[in-house]
């Protein structure tokens, strides 16, 4: 039985899901650092109407 | 005087170092500045030791006597087993610390610990089964050592699914780090099940009181890789730490700061 497709499934596997681990927070940071930014955005607003 | 000087200063309460480590890493805006300084250094011991493991393992260990080239998917599926079992481990632990003493940071890092955990599973279960149909004729059987790693699969799930299940984060860690907590159970079943019970899945081929039936040329990838995947785990918990700080902290002064000096 030849091995290698065994061999190159697992490690392909392997790559796919540290990858997936890795790059989900980061992306996830990027959607959060958005929500703040148009939160600081409002409250400069805010305070601008109020002054 | 000089008498009561010398009495006063023995007295005075000294803390040590690690006293106030851990005091400083229970304030959100030191933990976020001090893992983004130490984040890309563990990244760049990861990937080092990754492609020195991986070459050592799938270039120069020669191909087992008995299991030919199937050997070397060991060099990825015994560190991930060995990962989900040492993650969900520190975070029972963490839970147990979170729940007795109240620790946010360290309900956080439990919290963390689950995603990275369960994917080290994937991984174990996934590269096994591979591992598996060459070596024993079939992807899947109901073993004892098998099963039990599967059940950790679905408890990480299971404190995955409840963290996210409840509004309050606060709530929401303290119940998943209580069945973190009551799943440890299945550690020393996963560990001993080769033992005792009449398995498939082969013994331990290393023992760290000595022994070891495996050759050193297949040991030291393995043990590399070992240590990459921890370094691994590392970088990837304090990001994806640092992350739930920000979302959870996000109307405080501190974040707003973080990500104005971002986009600056």
């Amino acid at each position: 039985m030849n091995h290698a497709p065994f061999i190159w499934a697992a490690y392909a596997i392997g790559t796919v899901v540290l990858l997936w681990c890795a790059l989900a927070p980061l992306a996830h940071k990027r959607t959060i650092s958005r929500d703040i930014r148009k939160l600081i955005q409002l409250e400069e607003v805010d305070r601008d109407s109020h002054a | 005087m000089n008498t009561n000087a010398t009495t006063m200063t023995k007295i005075k309460p000294r803390k040590n170092w690690l006293v106030l480590f851990i005091h400083k890493l229970g304030s959100p805006p030191w933990f976020y500045n001090f893992s983004g300084k130490l984040i890309p250094w563990l990244w760049a011991v990861f990937a080092a030791l990754t492609v020195w493991g991986l070459y050592l393992g799938l270039f120069v260990a020669p191909a087992d006597y008995q299991q030919g080239e199937s050997v070397r998917i060991m060099y990825l599926h015994v560190p991930s087993a060995w990962m989900s079992m040492m993650i969900y481990g520190l975070m029972a632990i963490m839970g147990f610390i979170a729940l007795v003493w109240r620790i946010r940071m360290m309900e956080i890092l439990a919290m963390s610990s689950a995603p990275i955990g369960a994917a080290f599973t994937i991984i174990a279960l996934a590269s096994g089964s591979l591992w598996g149909r060459p070596t024993w004729g079939a992807y899947w059987v109901w073993d004892a050592r098998l099963t039990s790693e599967l059940v950790l699969l679905f408890l990480y799930l299971g404190v995955i699914g409840l963290y996210n299940a409840i509004d309050e984060p606060r709530k929401a860690a303290r119940a998943a780090c209580l069945l973190a907590l009551v799943g440890a159970v299945n550690l020393p079943i996963i560990h001993f099940s080769v033992k005792w019970w009449n398995t498939l899945h082969q013994g331990s081929s290393i023992s760290v009181t000595g022994g070891s039936s495996i050759d050193t040329s297949m040991l030291w990838p393995l043990l590399i890789m070992a240590v990459a995947t921890k370094f691994f785990y590392g970088a990837n918990l304090l990001t994806r730490a640092r992350v739930k700080l920000l979302e959870q902290d996000i109307r405080k002064g501190w974040v707003k700061k973080v990500v104005k000096e971002q986009k600056s």
